[in-house]
């Protein structure tokens, strides 16, 4: 679904990322993971073509990014930035319907209406539906967008989602059910890219991992070939301990506490 | 409406407007009222409600689309230098009393030089802030501001030079008023204020869009730059007019979209057009107190919206500070 084949992209001489190359098919979770300044937003905003004139190529669906409209992605792309402040008082309602927007001119038809109910049901947030979006609590507002951009792409057969460290500030619960949810829909037949930083929750929902150090690809694949103690030390520059989970088969990590 | 045709100096009963409707229809020979109370109907009355109703639509839904473009509930048409370079403008007619104006257009030589004045002032802005092909909006707003400043020091200036009778013209030009309304003024302005009122509300999907954040917006499928420069160049357009018929009407932009963003929602497919509605509402009625309080002389309608809105205005502020804290 998205190819990404040598990927460069360079800001006054300063190579951001560097010859990236990776698949994500329709139905995979793909965690991008890396240390700060890794080249992981660059790479999203990429995708997502908040930034074009790299060299290298990424195809959506088979075709270059560069032939599609903002309009033609909007409707099967949707993407969740990591600062999301809404400048006026709107309703989560209003906020989850605004998901729809590429998908009707002027009124919602029943299809969008009915696709808004059934996502704040899947989310969680129906509870809040009449609640003005600033008076939430950060998992809250957390919640609302992500179900904003998944009302966004929800009837399309060949979605992409696009979530640029949707965990970060939350606590566990929330993190897990975020998570779980990005899981889900990828069942369901969507390709999900997501900028982690808990690499064992990425480890645990994945199904393929890339690993990025200064712009270039550490290692890409399944979470056991990816998540070892030598990319690891390579990638974040910290010693760790793998361990074998009782129930699952993904590898976890604990820092060792040794520098260097 | 109606209240505002027959309260003035000369009094129109009800009765009196239904008479005189009726003769003009031709569905009645009776002439039970005045020729007098005719000619301040049609030829002062009317007119001065319809360009009250043009200039306070305007303005209030310029205000709304503003404020949706910077993303701040504060923000007015004024902000991007709309009402400073027409006040300049003006004022260097009346100071400089450029008889060439007046002999081309005549009496509407100040209104055009405030129009030029609305949109050159607004471009300099717009082109100041662009940075390779993008304005950002802090960039916008900040530039709006010093041009702002530049364009207030040059009237102010200008004003200093000024003599008495000129003082007098531009203190009430700067003030506002609708005492200038004819069936001429109405028409000059009516195609400006139409594209304006009739093209706002189709931007409103996509302000509430922007709401979200301009990457957001992006992600959606909305050209960003494309849709500053229309809601820009459409504010510009419609308040330019109107400030150039009416001079500086101030707080209708700022006050009336909030009041229904505080009363129904902020979801601007009703707010835009709400915005035009109560703007029209609130000016015929500001424009009637300016007329009868002090009858026969008139306050410029510019203190009446300042003194009901400065005091909303705070209200606002305030409610922002205890939502936030």
């Amino acid at each position: 679904m998205v190819q990404v084949h040598q990927l460069s992209y360079t800001v006054k001489g300063k190579k951001l990322l560097d010859n990236v190359s990776f698949d994500v098919h329709s139905g995979q979770h793909l965690s991008i993971l890396g240390a700060n300044g890794a080249g992981k937003s660059t790479l999203l905003k990429l995708l997502s073509k908040d930034l074009v004139t790299a060299e290298g190529s990424i195809k959506i669906a088979g075709k270059e990014i560069s032939t599609y409209s903002l309009q033609d992605l909007s409707k099967f792309r949707s993407v969740l930035s990591q600062q999301n402040t809404i400048a006026l008082s709107f309703t989560v309602y209003e906020i989850v319907l605004m998901g729809r927007y590429p998908h009707f001119e002027q009124q919602p038809t029943a299809n969008d209406l009915a696709v808004v109910k059934s996502v704040m049901d899947e989310t969680g947030i129906m509870e809040f539906s009449d609640r003005y979006y600033h008076t939430l609590s950060g998992g809250e507002q957390q919640r609302v967008q992500l179900a904003r951009v998944i009302a966004q792409i929800y009837d399309q057969p060949k979605a992409v989602l696009l979530l640029d460290e949707p965990t970060t500030g939350l606590d566990l619960l929330y993190q897990q059910q975020i998570l779980l949810l990005a899981r889900s829909l990828a069942d369901r037949g969507f390709c999900v890219i997501s900028i982690l930083h808990d690499i064992n929750f990425a480890s645990r929902y994945s199904d393929n991992i890339l690993l990025l150090k200064q712009g270039k690809t550490v290692a890409f694949g399944a979470p056991v070939e990816v998540i070892t103690c030598s990319h690891i030390h390579e990638a974040f520059n910290v010693q760790v301990t793998l361990m074998e989970g009782e129930h699952f088969k993904c590898p976890m990590i604990v820092p060792s506490g040794i520098l260097n | 409406m109606a209240l505002s045709v027959c309260i003035g100096a000369v009094k129109i009963s009800a009765g009196e407007l239904r008479s005189i409707l009726a003769y003009r229809m031709h569905l009645s020979d009776d002439v039970g009222f005045s020729r007098q109370q005719e000619a301040v109907l049609f030829g002062l009355r009317l007119p001065r409600v319809v360009l009250a109703v043009l200039v306070g639509a305007s303005l209030a839904i310029s205000g709304a689309a503003m404020q949706g473009l910077f993303r701040n509930p504060l923000a007015e048409p004024g902000l991007i230098g709309i009402s400073s370079g027409a006040s300049l403008f003006a004022v260097l007619v009346i100071v400089l009393e450029l008889k060439f104006l007046t002999a081309a257009f005549g009496y509407y030589g100040l209104a055009i030089a405030a129009f030029v004045g609305a949109c050159l002032t607004t471009f300099l802005v717009y082109r100041v802030a662009v940075v390779g092909g993008r304005a950002s909006i802090a960039t916008l707003l900040l530039v709006g501001i010093a041009i702002n400043a530049l364009a207030g020091s040059f009237t102010g200036l200008l004003t200093y030079t000024a003599n008495d009778a000129q003082l007098r013209n531009i203190t009430f030009w700067t003030l506002g008023s609708l005492g200038g309304a004819s069936w001429k003024t109405v028409l000059s302005i009516l195609p400006f204020v139409l594209i304006s009122l009739s093209c706002l509300p189709w931007m409103a999907k996509r302000l509430n869009a922007l709401a979200l954040g301009e990457s957001q917006a992006g992600h959606m499928g909305i050209h960003v730059n494309m849709l500053k420069r229309i809601v820009v160049i459409l504010a510009t357009l419609g308040v330019g007019a109107s400030v150039a018929v009416s001079g500086v009407i101030g707080f209708i932009g700022l006050v009336v979209p909030h009041i229904l963003r505080m009363a129904i929602s902020a979801d601007n497919r009703l707010v835009i057009p709400g915005s035009a509605l109560l703007g029209a509402t609130v000016l015929v009625l500001a424009d009637l107190i300016s007329r009868t309080l002090v009858a026969p002389a008139e306050l410029p309608v510019g203190i009446v919206t300042a003194l009901i809105g400065s005091p909303i205005f705070i209200y606002i502020i305030l409610r922002e500070r205890m939502i936030k804290a």
